[in-house]
């Protein structure tokens, strides 16, 4: 056969070199030709992971094996010999960007497979990458000397099994630099200023919702076919909202960076929700990063921990001997009291009276009061039991107001009873020892001293807004603006709003970290508007542009009109959906009949059609097989005109 | 207030013993777990009858006894003894004067034959002194466990003290027979209240450890003994050194030594948890039955309504069906609620008032778990009742309770509020979510933000309000109420709901409870079923001598249980309940009964006609055709050029978690 010469530019030889030229025959198979090219460039070095991109084709050439001829390259094809692997820009979920190598030859689904590993996610399959809002440059250059955490040093091959070491992925433990990435991944971010949130850009409709989803790259292509250049910047996102198996244990920094995504769309306005729903999130954060920033290596350790379990069977010997033991059963008998002066008011009680001081007791779940300290030994004026009652705060540490609003079920109805204490640390004391006892727990309770704390740090908070003291004024405190979206920044002032967190606080103060973020994961996965990705189409036969809004088991029609459902269908019903890729068609048809029919507006029918067959993907998942990622399933399902 | 502290007795008995003598721990311990043991005896005695006490028996009473006989006014100076004998003395009082207060009530209409209850009482008065001289004479067990730390002279002491623990509760038997008997003759049908021997029992107990506790400190100010760490544990320095050391060791290699020590350690700690045990709450309550008979039986405070379910069914043999539910009726405020397996009974009925007229009924509830019988009605978030294969309504609950939280129906639509204090109905737009009820204010849009939260879950439970149309000019009724449990009398904490028709009423009902309960909902069903399924065999084929045997004659045993969905809901409330609830249960067993005859073991054989008309019912795909390819070509739209078909997955039907991937 003939031989031609083929020129392939060598990206490592810089962008000015010339192109080398090899001698080549058409039944050379791609090896042989890379082979060639390595020789007569006669530079020792690591070839391994470098492959042939076919400029004008847009494609690689990865089967070593098939011939030019297969391949159909000719001598006028542009070939470029570059890595798989190239440096990425990665936005994540919490906001930091992290620089990795990431592989840009295989469809973007194993790329993020690859990421994931590297970062020691599990369930890939639920995250993929988008391109990201352009941020405005507001001729503030400052932004561009963020802080970028680097991985690209990490060795390609050191990832491919994940083991622990020090309660880390072995590959994060070579450098303290590496370290501090492993920190950054598992552990939530610190709060927000206000003034950041705000500059965010926010959807202001559901239209607006709609154009994120757009930015979605293909999981059936590579990043070189889909313009993505090295260095370039791109987000990973959990795009499929159906969470497989959770474990607290396994899943550092899945859940961490999960918290940081639903804390974002929940800041921004992303997903809505209630008033009462939002400081209850509010709560959460704070109560996340107040215990985040306590103990940092609580979640490391917790893994270390694994290794020692023989260590901690005998820890478990020893405690359950002590916790049984008579002492602590004693210890409950002689239940710690609290004994002091305080003012009550009933407002029920049709008295022009205002707040009376007796000497108060407060003892197992009960407070009984007395007319004075003398006379405490006798029959107390009232016994009130707590256990059940409501509990709600009423503080104004600027104005020294101090009331604990107890509301006491009984069997007429509930009884309103407020205490007014006369400084903070008297407020904590009374106001856990009441919350615990409405848990039906009392003084005794190992919790107590730090329900004691949890609100004195928040009186704290309370305290530095009060004095006008602004976000600035000290790193210490923290404004409750941080915790919200910026609507409620304009509805209510940081004061307004902090009773109104602790109110939702106290049923979550106890939480330990992990059990806080779930619970975070859970309310919000509890919100109506949970896993709706939205996307404007035009269904056929109809004028009007409409909302597509795709979740985890169902498609929802949304009339932009009124913004109501309009219609509900579930997958479970769903006989099989075709995509006409020319007049960018989706078609399903439903079981009973239904057929519809639309067109997508804000996004390539393509990014519908994984949506789609995503979830259908997702719903297959099954525990006994969890372990392999079934790739070819979710290929077939997504893939498209590519998987035909 | 009507609470006051349970633990109101120790401390004074605490006091007392501060100024008393010295007590021996050890001692002290051995007379606990003789007293749990005896506990044990006559708490597991089989027949609840035995233990003839009628109603709800309310253990605040004593705290609360009549005046002149507060416990703060034991004898103080006379040490252990005086205090214990105090203790006997002060609640037999309490139940005279129980009886007393009983005495004014109109006589109701009771199956009860007086004979048979006398003799029963007799019956229970002579267990019960029995288990007192068992108590007496028994060499205790466990006082060996703590043999190390026993003292000269305790044992003779312990066997004093014993002895009075058995007078002590003879005392109480005496007592509680007569108030209990009081109350029959007066046949008050509903729940009576009286002091129980077990809360006296308790009672003995709790002074006991008040003792136990008062004992510490002597011992630690005696000084002539270095017992420091008695203050952490009853284990002596030595052996917790040992236990220490030995952590982890397979017990083959331990010394001899180490094993004593070990067995000690072990003694101890079972001594101990018999004496956590031994303080654990009793109720006798009266559960009620379909016929107006009724059930006497012992709860404790651990046991969940499952379990007091299920030692109901054991006892009734009346098929085991997932339907047997016990339920709450408020009688003052008409409404009723079925208890969720997992919650706790004791705790539920300790908010009844002393003087309460509420019953738990035990009968079969459809509604129950009607939620996973038929979930395509509720969690849909449907108008229409319709129909659903097994295979879909299994798919569906996994998927709404399978994951890592549970998703609440969409329910939301006008329902009437009742106003508070008056006597109106006032239409408002309602939407549940998993953080509470919300209500749209008025002028402003459905949306999330601007939602008006009418009330959270966590403090109130849904009720189901009887008959309000005629108590509370309601405009239906279909009314559920939604309350704290605590609440007992009329009060403006109380929210009334009103719905439209009993469907709309069932959905926010059962959506509320998921909304409230969540998972443990569907773990209550699974273990439910689980249940009814296992003991299916059994009942069908002793099912006749069942029927003879079984205490109330039209108590549906397992075949009118199993043709349930002929019958409906409102044979199954007998004519005494012939209130409301009979009415509503009919409707909606008629609007029901279609969704439940899928579930029926034994199919009837004259159906009704279903009231509602089928939705137009999907053709259940006959085995999901998961053909090769050419047939997968199949389109829906003339619009789609074959080329351009994608037909991804072929005719796929139901990507349910459990179907295997569609081949390709």
């Amino acid at each position: 056969m003939a031989a031609w010469d083929l020129s392939v530019i060598v990206e490592d030889l810089g962008a000015d070199a010339p192109p080398i030229t090899i001698s080549v025959a058409s039944d050379l198979h791609i090896g042989g030709v890379i082979l060639k090219l390595v020789e007569k460039m006669q530079i020792k070095r690591d070839w391994s992971d470098h492959a042939l991109w076919w400029e004008q084709k847009q494609r690689w050439l990865l089967r070593t094996a098939w011939t030019l001829e297969k391949c159909e390259v000719h001598a006028d094809a542009r070939l470029i010999f570059m890595p798989q692997h190239k440096p990425l820009k990665l936005g994540l979920p919490n906001g930091l960007t992290l620089k990795l190598r990431a592989c840009f030859s295989n469809p973007v689904f194993q790329t993020v497979m690859g990421i994931c590993r590297l970062l020691s996610i599990r369930h890939p399959e639920e995250l993929s990458l988008l391109r990201p809002v352009e941020e405005k440059k507001k001729k503030k250059d400052k932004d561009l000397s963020e802080d970028i955490y680097d991985l690209t040093e990490v060795p390609l091959s050191s990832v491919s099994r994940p083991c622990l070491y020090n309660g880390m992925p072995a590959h994060f433990a070579d450098s303290d630099k590496l370290e501090a990435v492993y920190k950054m991944l598992s552990v939530t971010q610190p709060l927000p200023a206000p003034e950041a949130i705000a500059k965010q850009y926010r959807p202001a409709s559901v239209v607006d919702k709609a154009h994120i989803n757009g930015r979605w790259l293909d999981s059936s292509r590579c990043l070189m076919q889909q313009g993505v250049k090295e260095n370039d910047r791109l987000w990973l996102r959990f795009k499929f909202f159906s969470f497989y198996d959770i474990d607290p244990k396994y899943d550092v920094v899945r859940v961490t960076q999960l918290y940081e995504q639903a804390r974002w769309a929940i800041l921004l306005e992303d997903i809505d929700c209630t008033e009462e729903e939002m400081m209850l999130f509010g709560s959460l954060q704070y109560h996340i990063s107040k215990v985040s920033q306590s103990e940092p290596q609580m979640l490391c350790s917790s893994a270390a921990l694994d290794d020692l379990e023989t260590a901690l069977q005998s820890l478990e010997v020893k405690m359950e001997g002590e916790s049984s033991s008579a002492s602590e059963l004693l210890k409950t008998m002689t239940a710690p009291e609290l004994n002091d002066y305080l003012k009550i008011f009933r407002p029920k009680r049709l008295t022009l009276k205002g707040y009376k001081q007796y000497w108060f007791k407060f003892q197992d779940t009960s407070i009984s009061y007395f007319k004075s300290k003398e006379e405490s030994i006798g029959e107390p004026i009232q016994q009130i039991n707590l256990k059940g009652c409501e509990v709600a705060p009423d503080v104004n540490v600027a104005a020294q107001k101090f009331l604990i609003k107890l509301l006491i079920p009984a069997p007429e109805g509930m009884n309103e009873v407020y205490l007014r204490c006369e400084n903070e640390q008297q407020y904590a004391e009374w106001m856990a020892a009441c919350r615990l006892a409405s848990k039906g727990k009392s003084l005794a309770d190992s919790t107590f001293q730090s329900e004691i704390d949890s609100i004195r740090s928040f009186l704290a908070m309370q305290k530095t807004n009060g004095s006008q003291g602004h976000a600035d004024a000290g790193d210490e405190s923290i404004n409750p603006h941080s915790l919200v979206s910026p609507r409620y920044h304009k509805k209510y002032k940081p004061k307004q709003l902090t009773p109104r967190i602790l109110d939702a606080y106290q049923n979550v103060a106890q939480l330990s970290l992990t059990d806080a973020l779930m619970r975070f994961l859970q309310i919000w996965q509890a919100l109506p508007d949970f896993g709706l990705s939205y996307v404007v189409v035009r269904f056929k036969g109809s004028r009007k542009d409409e909302v597509l809004g795709i979740a985890p088991n169902r498609l929802i029609r949304i009339d932009l009109g009124v913004g109501d459902v309009v219609k509900t269908w579930r997958y479970n019903n769903m006989k099989q959906w075709n995509v006409n890729w020319d007049i960018k068609q989706v078609a399903i048809e439903f079981e009973g009949n239904v057929n519809i029919a639309f067109s997508c507006l804000t996004a390539d029918c393509k990014i519908v059609h994984e949506y789609i067959g995503g979830y259908i993907f997702m719903s297959t998942r099954s525990r006994e097989k969890s372990d392999v990622l079934n790739e070819e399933l979710f290929h077939k399902l997504t893939g498209g005109h590519e998987a035909l | 207030m009507a609470n006051f502290s349970y633990r109101f007795s120790i401390y004074n008995i605490t006091e007392a013993l501060n100024q008393g003598e010295k007590v021996d721990l050890d001692a002290l311990m051995a007379d606990l777990s003789s007293i749990e043991q005896e506990l044990g005896t006559s708490g597991t005695k089989p027949s609840g009858g035995s233990m003839a006490l009628l109603g709800l028996t309310d253990t605040k009473l004593k705290q609360k006894p009549p005046a002149g006989h507060s416990s703060r006014q034991q004898p103080v100076g006379g040490g252990g003894w005086g205090s214990r004998g105090a203790i006997g003395s002060r609640v037999s009082p309490a139940g005279t004067a129980r009886e007393a207060s009983r005495q004014g009530r109109p006589p109701l209409a009771s199956n009860f034959s007086l004979d048979d209850i006398t003799a029963q009482l007799e019956k229970a008065s002579l267990s019960m002194d029995e288990a007192a001289c068992e108590t007496s004479s028994n060499p205790l067990s466990s006082s060996s466990s703590s043999s190390t730390t026993l003292r000269a002279g305790s044992s003779q002491r312990q066997h004093r003290r014993t002895g009075s623990v058995g007078t002590v509760s003879e005392g109480e038997v005496r007592s509680f027979i007569h108030s209990s008997r009081s109350s029959i003759t007066s046949a008050s049908g509903g729940s009576v209240n009286s002091a129980s021997s077990m809360d006296s029992l308790d009672s003995v107990l709790h002074a006991e450890s008040g003792r136990q506790q008062a004992a510490v400190p002597p011992l630690a100010d005696g000084g002539g003994q270095p017992r420091s760490n008695t203050e952490h544990s009853y284990l002596d320095k030595e052996t917790s050194l040992i236990l220490r050391n030995i952590a982890g060791k397979p017990s083959h290699l331990l010394t001899k030594e180490e094993q004593a020590a070990k067995l000690k350690a072990e003694n101890i700690r079972v001594a101990l948890e018999k004496i956590k045990e031994a303080q654990v709450k009793k109720l006798v309550i009266r559960v009620h039955l379909s016929d107006e008979s009724s059930k006497t039986m012992m709860v404790d405070e651990r046991q969940t309504v499952r379990q007091v379910l299920d030692s109901l069914l054991d006892k009734s043999h009346c098929g085991y069906s997932s339907d047997w539910s016990l339920v709450e009726a408020i009688t003052e405020l008409q409404m009723e609620r079925i208890f969720e397996d997992h919650e706790n009974l004791v705790e539920n009925l300790l908010n009844w008032t002393r003087d309460s007229q509420n019953r738990i009924m035990f009968t079969e509830r459809v509604e129950k778990y009607a939620l996973f019988k038929n979930p395509q009605n509720y969690l849909l978030g449907r108008k229409e009742t319709c129909e659903m294969p097994e295979r879909n309504k299994e798919a569906l609950l996994e998927e709404c309770f399978g994951g890592t939280s549970v998703s609440v129906p969409e329910m939301e639509g006008v329902l009437w509020l009742k106003e508070d204090g008056k006597k109106s109905w006032k239409k408002r737009y309602f939407l549940l979510r998993a953080s509470g009820i919300y209500y749209v204010p008025k002028g402003k849009a459905k949306t999330s933000r601007d939602l008006a939260c009418f009330l959270q879950l966590d403090h109130v439970n849904v009720y189901l309000g009887q008959e309000y149309k005629s108590k509370y000019k309601a405009p239906t009724d279909y009314c559920m109420v939604l309350k704290h449990p605590q609440i007992q009398k009329k009060s403006q904490y109380i929210k009334y709901l009103c719905c439209d028709d009993i469907r709309t009423l069932q959905q926010w009902i059962n959506s509320i409870r998921i909304a409230k309960y969540g998972k443990q909902l569907y773990i209550n069903f699974q273990e439910a079923s689980r249940k009814s399924e296992a003991a299916y065999d059994w009942t069908s084929l002793s099912s006749s001598s069942i029927k003879s045997g079984s205490s109330s004659s039209s108590l549906p045993d397992s075949q009118s249980n199993s043709s349930q969905s002929d019958s409906g809901v409102s044979e199954m409330i007998s004519s005494g309940h012939t209130r409301s609830q009979s009415v509503v249960s009919s409707v909606f067993s008629d609007a029901w009964r279609r969704g439940t005859q899928g579930e029926m073991k034994i199919d009837s054989i004259s159906r009704p006609i279903p009231v509602q008309i089928p939705a137009p019912f999907p053709q259940p795909s006959t085995s999901p055709s998961r053909s090769s390819l050419p047939d997968s070509l199949v389109r829906s739209e003339d619009s789609c050029p074959p080329h351009l078909l994608c037909p991804l997955p072929p005719r796929q039907t139901r990507p349910t978690p459990r179907a295997p991937p569609p081949p390709m």
